[in-house]
């Protein structure tokens, strides 16, 4: 019974709860304009005219309620099997628990990668959309919460935990969504811009190394470390809660920062015919 | 609509949690953002090559966030002493400040940790020795300094409908008042992007002392105006946080601001424009 609660509550945040907050989301995007080429600036604003992405960084959360993307809503969340690789598609679908089966983020990017490789066969529609979606899922896919790992048990994956005083508790995964960052720094979408982007060409360099697939992965690893950093049922005081913030927050802040090169990179790649190809794997 | 009430008394006590430290971090990151751009590109380039590359507004509320992590962080104060009478800074603040600012003028020769701690602290300091709730004034009775103004008194706020502390009104709400929407870049393009070269050096002139004695004759006014009441004393007979009051300490807020990141500016450029 117990655990059919821990089930319920976590389906509720997962269902109410979806994305990071779209503040952050636009501040990623700020990155993401900064870096694009001009040839890719150009190509963009041929499908989303008169407009900057970041008019469009939370369109995906907007419409998923839409009859025409409706399945969008699924594409918030990836899903991780037990060796830490990416879950086929076919499996998330046909898995019997909720939280997995809710986790196509990776089916999203993937259909807007390709609508964008094959822009020629769409028509402008599509492919405004499948822009909108791409950026949006690629700052998705760098919000540790939204790792679903198939042999990570409920508990563990959405720790709820107390906030000085407080009587109900913290959701995990909403607090990553907006707390782990905005607990320090509250900038506004351009600040994102002003602050984070200033890594070196080497440092962008390895951080945009290797296909979609490999950064997912990558991230998948990394992220895991991030359930153990709270415990089901802590209660923080308000020192304690500080501490805690000061180890969080510069995880979220190269979160934040990798989302914004790596989805500048990948349309790069897309829109600008000089650039090398990425999204395939480069494991055989 | 009880989980709507819980959401806000969450909210309420977020807000208490992280932002009861001087400036809020509007005000610290504003007062480092209008520093910012006041810096030459050697002196930026000199400082940032030291921070990982990051702007100085990242860290500038540093001290607030970390001081619990080490005694000597911790050490430092966020307020500055007065003396009533000449308005000169006296005590410790002003000698920590001072300690740093002396630590910097070598700051090649500095280690990582003790680099950024000046810094850091410098940073933090000078925006917080400018907010008016964070003076406190100390009259000289012949033997020694007793403190006759500090802002942790209770005062009646009319739009609150409330009693709240005037620390805390210093800290949070004076600048959300009017512009709660605003980040650290709207603050320097209202405030000092269009500042003629002449005001900014009549804002800048003279040494640190001299530009904390301005900052402690223009925010007497705010215990003058709202005078501390006993402890218990009831609601009534508290110091009213009027509406035209508010604005007006709004209008020396942003002018605080302003002056600090000025001359925060100005201090870093002799520090680092080597």
């Amino acid at each position: 019974m117990k655990r059919l609660l821990i089930l319920l509550a976590v389906l509720c945040a997962v269902q109410s709860v979806k994305a990071w907050h779209q503040n952050i989301h636009a501040g990623i995007t700020t990155i993401v304009d900064a870096n694009l080429t001009p040839e890719t600036k150009a190509a963009i604003a041929d499908y989303l005219p008169n407009k900057s992405l970041l008019f469009y960084a939370n369109w995906h959360s907007f419409v998923e309620k839409d009859t025409p993307y409706k399945e969008a809503a699924k594409w918030h969340h990836i899903a991780i099997d037990k060796k830490g690789g990416i879950m086929p598609i076919k499996k998330v679908v046909k898995s019997k628990n909720e939280l997995l089966s809710a986790s196509l983020a990776y089916d999203g990017l993937s259909r807007a990668i390709a609508t964008i490789q094959n822009r020629a066969q769409s028509t402008k529609e599509e492919v405004a959309a499948a822009i909108c979606f791409l950026v949006h899922i690629m700052a998705d896919m760098h919000c540790p919460t939204h790792y679903v790992y198939a042999d990570m048990p409920v508990e563990e994956r959405l720790p709820e935990f107390y906030l000085p005083k407080a009587k109900k508790s913290e959701n995990y995964q909403k607090f990553w969504e907006y707390e782990a960052l905005t607990n320090t720094f509250n900038w506004r979408a351009g600040e994102y811009c002003h602050q984070l982007n200033r890594k070196t060409q080497e440092e962008v360099g390895k951080l945009t190394a290797g296909s979609v697939e490999e950064w997912l992965m990558r991230n998948a690893e990394e992220y895991r470390s991030v359930y153990r950093l709270v415990s089901s049922g802590v209660r923080f005081d308000k020192s304690a809660y500080r501490l805690w913030n000061n180890h969080i927050y510069p995880i979220a802040v190269e979160c934040v920062t990798a989302a914004g090169y790596r989805t500048a990179h990948l349309l790069n790649v897309l829109f600008d015919s000089d650039a090398e190809p990425i999204w395939k794997t480069s494991k055989k | 609509m009880k989980r709507y009430i819980t959401l806000i008394i969450l909210s309420v006590a977020l807000f208490a949690i992280f932002e009861a430290k001087g400036w809020g971090r509007e005000g610290h990151n504003a007062v480092a953002y209008i520093a910012e751009m006041q810096l030459t590109e050697r002196a930026k380039a000199n400082i940032e090559k030291r921070i990982d590359n990051r702007s100085i507004v990242y860290y500038a509320s540093w001290l607030d966030c970390h001081r619990a992590e080490h005694d000597k962080w911790n050490s430092r104060r966020h307020t500055c002493d007065f003396d009533i009478d000449t308005f000169r800074p006296i005590g410790k603040p002003i000698k920590h400040l001072k300690e740093s600012v002396e630590q910097l003028r070598q700051y090649e020769t500095l280690t990582d940790s003790a680099f950024r701690f000046n810094l850091y602290a410098v940073l933090h300091q000078m925006g917080d020795f400018h907010c008016p709730g964070h003076n406190e004034y100390h009259r000289y009775d012949g033997t020694k300094y007793r403190k006759a103004h500090h802002s942790k008194y209770k005062v009646y706020f009319v739009e609150r409908k409330s009693v709240w502390d005037y620390h805390n009104f210093w800290d949070v709400y004076v600048l959300r008042h009017r512009f709660g929407s605003w980040g650290y870049m709207d603050y320097g393009n209202v405030l000092a992007a269009n500042l003629p070269e002449d005001v900014k050096r009549q804002l800048t002139d003279g040494t640190i002392e001299d530009w904390l004695e301005d900052s402690a004759r223009r925010s007497i006014i705010i215990y003058e105006q709202m005078p501390a009441k006993p402890k218990n004393a009831p609601q009534e007979e508290l110091s009213v946080l009027s509406p035209q009051k508010v604005n007006d300490f709004n209008d020396l807020a942003n002018d605080q601001i302003l002056r600090a990141g000025l001359r925060l500016g100005k201090l870093l450029n002799e520090l680092f424009d080597k």
